[in-house]
């Protein structure tokens, strides 16, 4: 019946960039805990570099911006470096709200 | 006046004048004939001499507290010391001073008063900022949900908060003062607790301080389990002094132990099912070449090539020839490099059944043999002759499995696997069954050869067949080719459910109205699309997966149902001689598995246990049982009964009446009794009569057992962990069946995860509620009425479960304004709640200090950064209205809307979310408001409702607010309502709330 955009999370890994985690879909309450178990996951084999691809994001809320801030400090503290790919602007907005912009480690896919 | 007889006049000026204490000199009429320049700061006069009309004019209030002081200090001759507040024109915050009076003697006569005058503002500020510092600190002290203990470099407790009571169980009383290691921790863990306490102390560093940790605690009377601690170090000028957050993991570690445990089931079923797949589709394949020809010799040389295993290299059959000889009739090799050595093997002599191999051991006991040719005598043993053994070798074999091909429990041959990886029990069991199967295949064929002469007049010869067929193991029917059904053997009968007079007496032909069949996903099947009839149709239909249900008892039973022509003389198709394979045993452990990941997976996705219990009760009906109740214990211990299915729902009826005939008291020592008091499942697989009598009260009780025909039934516990909080009963009735260990298996999982799910529903409905009153008792009663404006909340609080977003708002009077503060604090019930009091108080706090909202909003920051276990963050915006004035700071929050005239705007900028990084500032934006602007600042709920278009977002809100020009506040409230109740769809997600404010103007003020 909520016709809602499919959350996915893949993840991929390639010599080239490390690992890799692909998100599509709306990142909210309901989604959160699925992105932190994979990228928990992700990080249990200590990979030096982890990158976060959000393109495929089509909605994040504030409880979205609080698990990368979350997932950025965890990233920190193991020594992995994290790049995230910036979602689309209908996405993105979230984040300048909470300047959140500036803080996580945003690049342009 | 004194030290002038001492002092030049000029050192005394400087002395007055350079001193920071602000002096002054009376006359003995109070008069003010002295004061140097401290005093006239202090009294913010310009001139370095206030003269007494100033004192008066600029301080009457202090004058008048003065007055009586200065009289006392003359009258007792003593120094009097007051404190007196005045508020200075021009400055927001009143002054506090200390002035001391005192009288000045010349040679023992009084002749003036003398004053000291000191502020003391900044003092009393910072006394009372401590004081509301410290109320905070002890309310969440007494709030935390986290255990708060203290303690000093002497490592006794010095602080132990009612959450630290109620974990270790000690009275603060009793704690405090103790030595925390032989309180609290492990006996273990004590010497290095010590040992590091001392090394800190000592100048070293520590490897506890700052950071999380996971470690041991323990309980009064010694019980272990896991915390999470947290240590902060008193800031200096501080005594040392340590203060830990102890969290309480063992709810935690429990309930991810669990779903380890639930997450390798489910693996180990499936990898179950996977096997379990891949034999029915080796059996089927082998059925299909059994069944596709009649030429067994050929046949048998097929099923060598499909039947073997994927891992074995090599195949042969060997047949028992009428004089006790074996004939080699196939041999198949996977690696065409090494058939040559496989042919070789084809033509030595086939082994005489007189020696001790393998193959006369399979022959001799009807029971497949497995051969490990890792082991050398093994290799001797099976070995004929060195030649042979040469090409075992050199096929390089490491093990074998001899199975005999059964026929009427004889043996009349063996299929033989090898391979050089190694066989477990279950290819044995496989190869058991593959013989059996080809046993079978080739006396059918053996046979249908005797029978196709009889073809011409299948009636007068039934005798005849029946003497044949009769006494296979096989279920096996002919159609006639009218499509009528003239023949059931013994084992066909039994397995459609027909006594043998039922099978004489039935019109041939209406058999098929007995049953319902349908296909592997439900579907009906009609006569038509049986094997049977498509054979008579001339075609080669593949094996058919039938559910077969007699309509008369209820009885199911799967089947694989092949069908083969029966050629006459002249070609044509005289009959179809149909073998149904029994396949239930094997279909509902298919079933059982898969039905398990079904039910997990309806398990997790509610909250709402009690129908999610009926939704699982309503699949295992008819799947895998008839009649399935699900009982819960309540809190008291009393059982209910929350679910209930069965197959035909009249008769939940009579199980209702069954109910009542259930005494108060279990039986502990038997089933349900002994279910919920040792958390052990109770299996009756198969009830006799006279158990059924004994276990009836009376005739009537009797009577009901009867007809709910009660065959077999199976209680499984619902466990979590050591504790049985209900029981999962299936009763098979109708269908026949009876449960085995097998379906004890099962019914332990599926009530497991049950179990699990009412525990975390049951749960998280506690937080929920919790969470709930906290939130509710965190909104303020009423909106204050602020002069010259009305104002209107909305509060729409989440759906359900304990994801409280924690949406709040606030509205607070300041001395010459007001403050409004809405935000959404991110995290989960509870401590959502406990946090946004926190976030509400601190910047209530703030703001009698700091006014400007970017100011209240870095207050807040700073304090949502002090020491907590995790990531608190908060979104807020600040707003503070000073009559047509507003200045607002945003932090993570949407922008507020201002709508005047139809046009709608967004004031401010964004600023960093509270609590979330380091070293950020925020700023403050100034706005006008003018008669008749509406005001209205929301949460993030409000846009981020989910309807059918997405989410309602800000294009909606915006053009919602343009069209409410004129609305009183409550009224734009009622309309948003609505709009977002029609715009949801399904549950709401988030907490929504939204303050709307319309400016009357100045008059109004």
């Amino acid at each position: 019946l909520i016709k809602r955009s499919e959350f996915e999370i893949r993840a991929e890994h390639d010599h080239e960039h490390g690992a890799r985690l692909v998100v599509c879909g709306d990142l909210d309450l309901a989604t959160v805990p699925e992105l932190q178990t994979a990228f928990e996951r992700l990080l249990s084999a200590d990979p030096p570099k982890v990158s976060l691809d959000l393109r495929g994001l089509t909605f994040a809320d504030s409880s979205g911006v609080r698990l990368l801030i979350e997932l950025s400090d965890r990233a920190r503290e193991g020594a992995c470096e994290l790049e995230i790919v910036r979602p689309p602007a209908e996405a993105y907005t979230v984040f300048r709200i909470s300047g959140a912009d500036v803080e996580l480690p945003f690049v342009d896919g | 006046v004194h030290a002038r007889e001492s002092l030049p006049p000029e050192d005394l000026g400087q002395l007055f004048s350079e001193s920071p204490v602000g002096v002054a000199v009376f006359d003995l009429e109070f008069r003010l004939t002295a004061s140097n320049a401290a005093l006239a700061r202090l009294m913010r006069v310009p001139d370095s001499a206030p003269d007494r009309r100033t004192w008066e004019r600029l301080a009457p209030e202090l004058a008048r507290r003065a007055m009586p002081a200065m009289r006392e200090a003359l009258d007792t001759g003593r120094a009097v010391t007051i404190e007196a507040t005045s508020e200075p024109a021009g400055e927001t915050r009143p002054a506090h001073w200390l002035i001391a009076f005192f009288p000045i003697r010349h040679l023992g006569e009084v002749v003036a008063l003398g004053a000291f005058a000191r502020d003391v503002t900044e003092w009393r500020i910072a006394e009372q900022a401590e004081a509301q510092r410290s109320a905070l600190v002890q309310a969440t002290f007494a709030a935390a949900l986290d255990s708060i203990v203290g303690m000093d470099a002497q490592g006794r407790v010095t602080d132990f908060n009612p959450a630290a009571e109620r974990m270790f169980g000690y009275p603060a009383a009793e704690a405090i003062g103790e030595q925390l290691a032989a309180l609290i921790i492990p006996p273990s863990l004590r010497d290095s607790h010590r040992e590091g306490l001392a090394r800190y102390l000592g100048g070293g560093t520590s490897t506890i301080l700052g950071r999380r940790i996971s470690v041991v605690a323990m309980r009064r009377g010694g019980e272990e389990f896991p915390v999470e601690l947290t240590v902060a170090r008193l800031p200096a000028p501080a005594p040392t002094q340590f203060i830990g957050y102890i969290r309480d993991l063992s709810a935690l570690q429990d309930a991810g132990a669990e779903r380890e445990r639930l997450l390798a089931a489910e693996r180990l079923a499936r990898a179950s099912a996977e096997r379990q797949r891949e034999r029915l589709e080796v059996l089927s394949r082998v059925g299909e070449v059994l069944g596709s020809s009649l030429d067994y010799e050929a046949t048998l040389r097929e099923v060598a090539r499909v039947a073997s295993p994927s891992k074995s290299d090599w195949c042969t059959v060997d047949l028992l020839e009428e004089d006790g000889a074996l004939r080699r009739v196939a041999v198949t090799h996977v690696d065409p490099a090494r058939a040559a050595a496989a042919q070789e093997l084809l033509t030595l002599p086939a082994p005489h059944p007189g020696g001790n191999s393998a193959i006369t051991q399979a022959l001799g006991s009807g029971a497949p043999v497995l051969l490990d040719f890792r082991d050398e005598a093994a290799v001797d043993a099976a070995a004929r002759g060195p030649r042979h053994r040469e090409l075992l070798d050199a096929l390089g074999l490491r093990s074998a499995i001899v199975a005999p091909l059964m026929a009427r429990e004889q043996a009349i041959g063996v299929i033989s696997f090898a391979s050089d990886a190694t066989f477990d029990e279950d290819d044995l069991r496989l190869a058991a069954e593959v013989g059996r199967r080809a046993g079978n295949a080739v006396e059918n064929a053996r046979l249908y050869a005797d029978t196709r002469t009889l073809a011409e007049d299948l009636h007068a010869t039934e005798r005849r067949l029946d003497s044949i067929l009769g006494s296979l193991a096989e279920a096996v029917t002919v159609r006639g080719k009218d499509g009528r059904t003239v023949y059931f053997n013994r084992a066909a009968a039994e397995l459609l459910g027909l006594s043998q007079s039922e099978v004489s007496e039935v019109p041939r032909g209406s058999v098929a109205d007995r049953f319902v069949m349908e296909d592997e996903h439900g579907r009906p099947l009609s006569m038509e699309e049986l094997p049977g009839s498509r054979v008579l149709a001339g075609e080669q239909p593949p094996p058919l997966l039938v559910r077969n249900v007699v309509k008369a008892t209820g009885q199911e039973r799967w089947m694989l149902v092949k069908s083969t022509p029966l050629i006459g003389e002249g070609g044509s198709i005289e009959a179809a001689i149909n073998v149904l394979e029994d396949v239930t045993a094997e279909r509902r452990a298919e079933l059982r598995t898969r039905f398990l990941a079904e039910a997990s997976a309806i398990l997790s996705r509610s909250l709402d246990y009690e129908q999610t219990l009926r939704n699982v009760a309503g699949l295992l009906v008819p799947r895998i049982a008839d009649w399935c109740g699900v009982e819960l214990l309540d809190g008291d211990g009393d059982r209910n009964q929350v679910a209930v299915a069965h197959v035909d729902p009249q008769k939940l009826q009579l199980a209702a009446r069954l109910r009542e005939y259930e005494p108060q008291e279990l039986d502990p020592e038997q089933g349900m009794g002994a279910v919920l008091r040792t958390g052990r499942s109770q299996l009756y697989g198969d009830i006799p009569n006279d158990v059924l009598v004994q276990a009836a009260v009376d005739e009537q009780h009797l009577q009901l057992l009867r007809e709910v025909g009660m065959r077999s039934v199976l209680i499984a516990p619902m466990n979590v962990g050591a504790r049985t909080i209900g029981a999962i009963t299936l009763v098979a009735a109708e269908s026949g069946r009876s449960f085995d260990a097998g379906d004890v298996g099962f019914a332990e999982q599926l009530a497991e995860r049950a179990a699990v799910a009412v525990d975390n529903a049951r749960l998280y409905t506690e937080r929920a509620t919790v969470a709930r009153t906290l939130q509710d008792s965190l909104l303020p009663d009423a909106l204050p009425q602020i002069p010259g404006w009305e104002v209107a909340a909305l509060y729409r609080p989440a759906g359900h479960g304990t994801d409280v977003g924690g949406d709040f708002y606030d509205l607070w009077p300041l001395q010459a304004s007001w403050m409004l503060m809405v935000g959404d604090v991110t995290g989960k019930g509870v401590e959502a709640a406990a946090l946004t009091s926190l976030v509400r108080h601190t910047a209530r706090t703030a703001s009698q200090f700091a006014s400007a909202p970017a100011q209240v909003l870095t207050h807040v920051n700073d304090t949502m950064r002090g020491p907590r276990p995790t990531l608190s963050v908060c979104s807020a915006l600040c707003l503070r209205l000073e009559g047509t004035r507003g200045t607002l700071s945003a932090g993570g929050h949407p922008l507020p809307l201002r709508v005047r005239d139809g046009t709608v705007s967004e004031l401010g900028s964004y600023g960093p979310l509270l609590g979330a990084f380091r070293d950020r500032t925020w700023q403050d934006t100034s706005f006008d408001v003018r008669a008749g602007d509406l005001v209205v600042v929301y949460t993030d709920g409000v846009t981020d409702t989910v309807g059918q278009g997405g989410r309602f977002g800000l294009e909606r809100l915006r053009a919602l607010l343009g069209g409410c020009g004129g609305l009183a506040p409550a009224d734009v409230v009622r309309r948003l309502e609505e709009a977002l109740t029609s715009f949801q769809i399904g549950a709401q997600a988030d907490d929504t709330a939204a303050v709307v404010m319309r400016y009357r103007g100045p008059e109004a003020a």
